[in-house]
């Protein structure tokens, strides 16, 4: 029996128990596959119409030591779900999945890939519309009580927000053993101006186009939460302007579809917060330090034989990208740079 | 001494083979990009084979400037990579204690625009500071 077989059996208990005894799996599809989980799409037949869903399920390895497993995502997307924000509708955490834990969530039908999303003609108008909605949507996740975000990953007690996103970068440099002068100075830099901490919020950890589904009219819900955690709002609200999240669209400054200030405009104002985009330069460098530092790692999961792949191999080679807009970032000549 | 085709126009043969053959008849968008991704690499091995030699020695040279080390270059290639990685751990050493030479910034810079040159030359040539 085939992998897709297997798990279709193991899955269809669950489907009756969902959806009455007259469902069936009508199909499963492998959409994503790697060493720390899969994605599978999951069409059931119901006697009242048919439900397409996604389902993640563990495969054992991790990402980064800081990624959720199945169980922590699922509960991080269920907290967003409650409080409105637009992701999957959570169905169900499957502890047992052929051995491996799973959840189920809706599958939402748009566009994901980022390339797609920053130049399609027939997506103009939800370009327009993608920086404010991503804006107002980081704000509801923001908004989420963090005490009930207690157990993902977050500073300890005493450390500021900020410093444990910083501390959280510099180990995870440190697991490599070859050395990156330009992500040492991204980290000295970093240390040398620590910005004012502000309480944690739940973070969802890569908000970015890319992780963002979109249909014509623009968002229409936030993917991948294994990186959520408890931290400082300013890391999600520049992660998706990085250079490398603009996807070639160097010029429009939020994901590669539109400025930043409408961004912020809309998270502002639904938060009632000012962010300002010269206060965000700190979490921007180290958004960008985020980034190249994940090229290296998942670079070493290539090396190590943990997950052998080109893909893999092929971002230990990107690392230079992120390190030149890092300096360019860095030196005071930079058109927006802070000053000192 | 190896006959021809040289180490270079195997990696073009290579590249052509799979830019021109055997990416047409893949469908699967994953596999396609996979493959696209291989043809890169293989540009870029082409790019390192002519370019590396001379972009280590010159690293070598920088570093050793910058961090006052007076001993001649090692001749060896394999010696010679070995070597500027040693200094860039020294650096990436210094740099943490908040120590770093006066200078660092642009050595370091030119190193990353060296990595660029193979590894991505037309992001290098495009970059503006934005």
């Amino acid at each position: 029996m085939n992998e897709a077989a297997a798990l279709g059996e193991a899955l269809a208990p669950w489907a009756r128990e969902q959806s009455g005894s007259g469902a069936s799996i009508a199909g499963l599809t492998l959409l994503a596959g790697g060493a720390s989980q899969q994605s599978w799409r999951l069409d059931i037949t119901t006697p009242t119409g048919a439900l397409a869903l996604v389902m993640r399920r563990d495969m054992g390895g991790r990402m980064f030591a800081a990624a959720l497993g199945r169980a922590d995502e699922f509960a991080a997307i269920e907290l967003a779900w409650r409080a409105g924000v637009p992701v999957p509708r959570p169905y169900a955490y499957l502890p047992d999945v052929q051995g491996k834990a799973a959840f189920v969530m809706a599958c939402l039908e748009g566009e994901t890939l980022g390339r797609r999303i920053v130049r399609e003609p027939r997506l103009a108008q939800a370009r327009a519309a993608l920086p404010a909605q991503m804006g107002r949507a980081l704000a509801a996740i923001h908004a989420i009580p963090v005490a009930d975000a207690a157990f993902l990953p977050g500073p300890a007690v005493g450390e500021g927000a900020a410093a444990y996103g910083l501390r959280v970068l510099a180990q995870e440099l440190a697991t490599v053993s070859e050395p990156y002068p330009a992500l040492e100075l991204g980290l000295a830099w970093l240390r040398g101006r620590m910005p004012d901490e502000v309480p944690p919020v739940l973070c969802h950890g890569d908000f970015r186009v890319g992780n963002m589904v979109v249909n014509d009219a623009g968002l229409v819900g936030v993917l991948d939460w294994e990186f959520a955690h408890r931290g400082h709002p300013g890391e999600d609200l520049t992660f998706g302007a990085i250079r490398a999240w603009r996807f070639g669209e160097a010029g429009k400054r939020y994901g590669g579809v539109g400025d930043l200030a409408a961004f912020l405009d809309g998270y502002n104002t639904a938060r009632g917060t000012a962010f300002s985009e010269r206060e965000l330069y700190w979490f921007e460098v180290a958004s960008n330090l985020k980034w190249a530092i994940a090229t290296v790692t998942q670079a070493r999961r290539h090396l190590s034989g943990q997950e052998p792949s080109l893909e893999l191999a092929s971002l230990g080679r990107m690392t230079a990208e992120i390190e030149l807009e890092i300096l360019s970032l860095l030196d005071p000549r930079h058109p927006r740079h802070p000053g000192d | 001494m190896q006959d021809r085709p040289t180490a270079p126009e195997l990696l073009d043969a290579v590249r052509e083979f799979i830019a021109t053959e055997l990416l047409p008849t893949v469908g699967d968008a994953r596999l396609r990009f996979r493959t696209l991704v291989a043809a890169n690499l293989l540009d870029m091995l082409r790019r390192e084979l002519a370019l590396e030699p001379l972009l280590l020695r010159a690293e070598w040279e920088r570093l050793a400037g910058l961090l006052g080390n007076a001993s001649p270059p090692p001749l060896n290639e394999r010696e010679l990579a070995a070597a500027v990685v040693a200094q860039q751990a020294a650096l990436c050493a210094l740099i943490r204690e908040n120590r770093a030479p006066t200078g660092t910034f642009g050595v370091v810079t030119n190193a990353v625009r060296a990595k660029l040159e193979i590894a991505n030359p037309r992001y290098l040539s495009d970059f503006e500071p934005v």
